[in-house]
């Protein structure tokens, strides 16, 4: 038994120690959230204009379009828990930040803590590349090979000399372009507007209270903070559910009563046309340079 | 807790150690199989706790009581009926309430009589149907004489929960199982190193094979109406080897779990994919369910020792409680009726035990012949199976519809990777049937090297762990 025993120890040691490379050539790789957090540690007293948000945010604001000293610091599925932790953990240095620009999408207030759903393991790269400290140094949140799924498709891509989803040198995401588009990309209207339709409102309040919280540290910073909504496919915003859109309109428009800050919606802005998406709610790099070129002018960065 | 969780990577060590080293008398060895079954079943839900408890103790006072009396003595028989009812009430209640009532709501409806039926919002304990069988197989077995009841509560408990085999089987029978649990146990390396081997091939199978079909059948089965037939007959196909793999690899981690613990499951799947008709995937799919409804309602009801029309009667009988034994949906009784008419047809014509051999005995590969007859008795059950996977029974003729008509072969799009995945087991399979297991290695000088055996180890744990598709539960857990 003795044997059996030792010679079991000894495989699933040759097997951690196997894991525990891959996590090391992971966590080696250069990745958009690395990157992010270096550049700011390095450039954040020069930035004047900082983009945040979800992947809308990511593929949507295109940073030296929008400004000479803008930075994005989107990334995809960000909530506004993650947006404000990040603008609170980067505001000491930011001296010259004047302006914050943060989309607001039809989901924004009503998505699940990302601890809470499949999602969770984007918290990862939070606590790991970004030195956002909300979970322990032993949590799972530590750790790339806690989501094996994803630890084995980052080891393959890289295994494989594939490209890791990578931004520009000022944060903005590459990749969603008109020659990557999937050819049935309207097809997938309906399951979007599904999966971003809340059957219930239970995480509203969590998020409105992130959303409070970033407009009371801009007012506290005296930081211009532009909320916007960025334009979509007609096939997503058709489909719609109207009660969660109010919702996100009324809020917008109370807050606005309690904190200052200014709020424009471009989600129908006919200025947009079939080459302008990636998909019926992501912006192409095209779009993406369209758009950010509008929010200019209408802002006067 | 499923075999394939983070959970059980630790839980089954820990029982192991816990098994060998501390509680190294057989009674106490016992008091921790039923300890850590509890647990392992608790973690679904504790509420179903009871009910196993119920069933377990009344099969045993069933059988303890039964003993008092003579083989003759009509209160025997009172004793052993009682307890069959009961825990077939049960059964019923939990699985099929809402179905039978429903069922014959729509009866009535469709005869002109209004009638209403109020569903009830009832649990599906996890794993009834296999342990329900065990504890009807042990008040039988009793009462027919093969078994003597046990005064050994412990024990006992410990055979009916015992955890690698609670949820989804293999349905043991007590004259296989009871015994081992009375008996001393003594660690036997070949047996554990086995063991260990059983359940990585399993993880791989379940992982890997049966995952990775899932998210392609799943894409498929749910927008069937927008696909051409070559898809479908790609979700179909895809279909058979996930439930196989989730089956069969359960089963595996199952007997492998308990070969850990120095107990010996029976086979529960013999290559049935390499079977030359129907007959022969039967006697080579979900073994232990087969000879239990053989031994327990089949053989009881005359056999095929009654006459042609009684035998066929007796098929279809079992063929229909083997459909609704999966579940209480029409998909379930009509995959048991479509099987029983396939069957039939070898009974009608006195072929049923015409392949009762593994195909291709010592040949590499088979002969034309062979291969048309595995091909075309492959084709029949994966038709079985999309009345089985689908929601209900007009999208399953739907679907088959589609499928064999308009055929026109276009390589689809989902489930390249799982057709991979499928490719290395059928391979692997044919080259090991007759074995155990995928991995019970040839005797020979190549695999007599323990690096050689070592690195199919590590390539496969870490194919396991690196390939596996989006976790999903065990298919047979809902039965």
């Amino acid at each position: 038994m003795k044997q059996f025993v030792n010679f079991t120890l000894i495989f699933a040691a040759i097997v951690l120690l196997t894991l525990i490379t891959g996590e090391c050539i992971i966590s080696l790789q250069p990745n958009s959230y690395r990157y992010k957090n270096q550049w700011m540690n390095e450039n954040s007293a020069e930035v004047e204009l900082l983009a945040l948000g979800s992947s809308h945010g990511y593929y949507g604001l295109h940073s030296s379009t929008l400004h000479e000293k803008a930075f994005n610091m989107a990334n995809v599925s960000q909530n506004f828990e993650y947006d404000y932790l990040l603008l609170q953990h980067h505001i000491p240095q930011l001296k010259r930040l004047k302006t914050v620009v943060l989309p607001l999408s039809y989901c924004s207030l009503f998505d699940k803590r990302f601890e809470e759903c499949d999602d969770w393991w984007y918290a990862i790269n939070y606590k790991k590349y970004m030195d956002i400290d909300v979970h322990s140094d032993y949590s799972k949140y530590n750790f790339e090979l806690s989501n094996l799924p994803v630890y084995s498709g980052r080891l393959m891509e890289i295994v494989s000399g594939g490209e890791l989803p990578l931004c520009d040198s000022l944060g903005f995401g590459m990749g969603y372009t008109l020659a990557t588009r999937s050819a049935t990309w309207k097809e997938d209207a309906l399951m979007t507007v599904e999966r971003h339709t809340a059957d219930d409102w239970g995480y509203f309040e969590y998020n409105f209270g992130y959303l409070r919280k970033i407009a009371e540290l801009c007012n506290e910073n005296s930081i211009d903070l532009i909320v916007v909504t960025l334009p979509a496919f007609h096939l997503y915003y058709d489909r719609l559910d109207t009660a969660q859109l109010n919702k996100m309109y009324q809020t917008v428009t109370a807050l606005r009563q309690e904190y200052e800050f200014r709020y424009c919606d471009y989600l129908r802005d006919k200025r947009f046309g079939e080459d302008d998406f990636y998909d019926v709610d992501h912006l192409s790099d095209v779009g993406a340079r369209k758009f950010s070129l509008i929010l200019k002018d209408d802002f006067a960065f | 807790m499923s075999f394939n969780s983070f959970e059980y990577l630790l839980f089954l060590p820990a029982v192991f150690l816990l098994y060998w080293f501390v509680f190294k008398r057989r009674d106490a060895q016992n008091v921790l199989i039923v300890v850590a079954s509890y647990i392992f079943y608790g973690a679904w839900d504790w509420r179903c706790l009871l009910l196993i408890a119920l069933t377990s103790l009344c099969s045993y006072a069933s059988g303890a009581w039964m003993q008092k009396f003579s083989q003759t003595d009509v209160r025997r028989k009172i004793l052993s009926l009682s307890n069959i009812l009961l825990n077939l009430g049960i059964l019923c209640y939990f699985k099929y309430f809402n179905f039978f009532g429903e069922s014959f709501t729509a009866l009535l409806n469709a005869l002109g009589i209004q009638a209403d039926w109020v569903t009830f919002n009832i649990i599906l304990p996890v794993g009834i149907s296999f342990y329900t069988f065990q504890a009807l197989s042990y008040t039988i077995d009793v009462y027919y004489g093969k078994i003597r009841p046990t005064n050994d509560v412990v024990a006992f408990l410990a055979y009916i929960s015992f955890f690698p085999q609670l949820v989804a089987g293999p349905i043991e029978r007590a004259t296989n199982l009871l015994p081992q649990f009375l008996a001393e146990r003594h660690f036997d390396y070949a047996s554990a190193v086995d063991g260990m081997r059983r359940i990585l091939w399993g993880l791989f199978k379940k992982m890997v094979v049966a995952d990775n079909c899932a998210m392609a059948v799943n894409a498929i089965f749910s927008d069937y109406a927008q696909c051409d037939s070559a898809t479908l007959l790609l979700g179909a196909v895809l279909f058979a080897f996930q439930i196989y793999g989730d089956f069969s690899g359960y089963s595996d981690i199952a007997i492998g779990s308990a070969k850990l613990l120095g107990i010996r499951l029976m086979q529960n799947f013999n290559t049935p994919y390499f079977s030359r008709d129907i007959a022969e995937f039967w006697r080579r799919w979900h073994i232990s369910l087969t000879t239990w409804f053989r031994d327990y309602i089949y053989i009881p009801l005359g056999g095929s020792r009654c006459g042609q029309w009684k035998t066929l009667r007796n098929t279809f009988i079992i063929f229909l409680v083997s459909g609704l034994w999966h579940g209480a949906n029409m998909t379930f009784v009509c995959w048991g009726l479509y099987n029983a008419l396939l069957f039939s047809v070898l009974m009608l014509l006195g072929v049923n035990r015409r392949n009762v051999n593994m195909v291709a005995q010592g040949r590499v590969l088979p002969n034309i012949k062979e291969l048309l007859q595995m091909a075309g008795t492959f084709l029949l059950v994966v038709v079985g199976w999309v009345i089985f996977r689908a929601d209900n029974i007009s999208i399953a003729f739907e679907y088959l519809h589609r499928m064999l008509s308009d055929f026109s072969f276009t390589m689809p799009i989902v489930g390249r990777k799982a057709l991979l995945f499928v490719l290395l087991l059928v391979i692997v399979e044919w080259l090991q049937r007759g074995k155990e297991h995928g991995l019970q290695f040839p005797d020979n000088a190549f695999f007599r090297c323990r690096g050689v055996r070592w690195a199919t180890y590590y390539l496969l744990f870490m194919m396991t762990l690196l390939m596996a598709g989006r976790e999903t539960d065990f298919i047979y857990f809902q039965f």
